[in-house]
């Protein structure tokens, strides 16, 4: 027997101030498709910038997230980076350091709640790498990180981004012997990055996906009948 | 039999709003539903039979990730075991995935498959997989089924022992990589969270780490 299933929709925030909207636009723009919205991501972040409370903001949309809303929690962060306001360090290191789930056990699945928390520790230490880029104190809460040895992917990605602002040698000094491996991971061009499929194409094409809507070259049958009012 | 409830996040950061317009076109629905063997007692009762086109309910939300799967490569329609893993992991998976179900889940875990001789084959999809993950990254889950609904089950627990394995981990890593350069009509979230998650995974999946990073 199958199960059954209700969705709860969520309280949304009135976007109260300018500062608060703007933010808002920057989250929408992240996730639209295109070229001109990357612009406009851009420019929508360079109005941040010139804001005194546009930190406050995205820490506020961080904090009345829920906790299973792993990407909007994400893209506050992705954002805080972008805006690059130092006030913006000592939070995100703070971010970064929140413990993370336990693994999932053997029977219960190979993805869990641990995987989304990491995807958000992971763009932290990639948006305060952001803010050190500009600013000398932020570059200590990176070198702080490691000090701290978080648990192995966040620690290695704490690492690269020290690696990325020239603290290598620094880096050296404050891992233990046992992680010095971390400094020697490359980052490869996807070229590399193969996966063996075991098939060729002799082995069956199943049932072939239709064109997508930019291949059909005809006017669509079933779209879109102006109402009276055009 | 369960009941559940889940509260729907933001409808622009998990890509929802950028991926469901696209998904509600009947000649889409209707080879999804067949190639991946959904069934209708799988998914009603609330799942989203009834409202394909609903991007808050489980089925559109999973049609997005089964589209982002086919249509991201830029080579589309080629489906080539030659090429890269964006471009033949539709073709993999809608092969290898005996049928696609929507369960309530517990434990906040995203996906299971079950396979092998005297068993009835399937891959389940839970809450977390539809209101936990971004629509790229639901695409990665599939892969990573699709390995498993294949035969190759993880080597070391949940781990897999090493890249050359070749195994499920393997797999979505190289998927979510070449999405996240390769990608066609997304946005910047769904490619630098595919990318992270597929550093994640090789930073934490693999008893002995491969040596490199995406």
């Amino acid at each position: 027997m199958a199960d059954s299933f209700d969705v709860v929709m969520p309280v949304v925030n009135a976007e109260r101030t300018p500062t608060y909207w703007l933010i808002s636009q920057a989250l929408k723009l992240l996730n639209a498709d295109g070229k001109s919205a990357e612009l406009a991501y851009s420019h929508v972040v360079e109005l941040l910038k010139e804001r005194r409370d546009a930190v406050s903001g995205i820490f506020e949309l961080l904090r009345s997230a829920p906790a299973e809303d792993i990407g909007r929690r994400w893209c506050a962060l992705h954002i805080a980076g972008d805006v690059g306001d130092e006030s913006a360090a000592k939070l995100l290191f703070r971010e970064v350091l929140q413990p993370l789930p336990k693994r999932c056990g053997e029977k219960e699945g190979c993805e869990g709640p641990r995987d989304g928390e990491l995807l958000v520790r992971t763009m932290a230490v990639e948006a305060l790498q952001r803010v050190a880029t500009h600013h000398e104190q932020a570059r200590g809460l990176v070198l702080e990180l490691i000090e701290q040895r978080p648990e192995q992917p966040v620690l290695i990605e704490a690492v690269k981004a020290a690696q990325a602002l020239d603290l290598t040698d620094r880096v050296r000094e404050i891992l233990r012997k046992k992680d010095r491996w971390i400094l020697d991971i490359s980052i490869y061009p996807v070229e590399k990055v193969m996966a063996q499929s075991e098939r060729s194409d002799d082995s069956p094409l199943g049932h072939a996906p239709p064109g997508t809507r930019a291949l059909v070259s005809g006017p669509i049958a079933n779209c879109c009948m102006p109402n009276k009012e055009g | 039999m369960a009941t559940c409830t889940a509260t729907v996040p933001n409808l622009d950061t998990s890509g929802d709003n950028l991926y469901g317009p696209r998904i509600c076109w009947q000649a889409f629905i209707d080879w999804a539903w067949d190639a991946f063997d959904f069934d209708k007692n799988d998914w009603d009762q609330g799942f989203g039979y009834h409202s394909v086109c609903d991007n808050q309910r489980p089925l559109s939300r999973t049609m997005s990730g089964v589209y982002c799967l086919t249509y991201s490569s830029p080579n589309f329609p080629r489906e080539s075991y030659d090429s890269n893993i964006l471009e033949w992991g539709c073709r993999f998976a809608r092969n290898a995935i005996d049928e696609l179900d929507a369960r309530c889940g517990s434990g906040g875990t995203i996906a299971r498959t079950q396979w092998g001789p005297f068993v009835n084959d399937w891959t389940q999809l839970y809450i977390p997989y539809w209101y936990g993950q971004g629509v790229s990254l639901r695409a990665g889950t599939l892969v990573h089924e699709a390995r498993h609904a294949d035969g190759r089950g993880h080597d070391s627990g949940n781990n897999d022992s090493t890249w050359d394995y070749n195994g499920a981990w393997r797999w979505q890593v190289c998927w979510l990589a070449w999405f996240a350069v390769d990608g066609q009509s997304t946005s910047t979230a769904m490619r630098t969270q595919a990318r992270q998650r597929a550093n994640n995974i090789i930073n934490g999946n693999f008893d002995t780490h491969p040596g490199f990073n995406v």
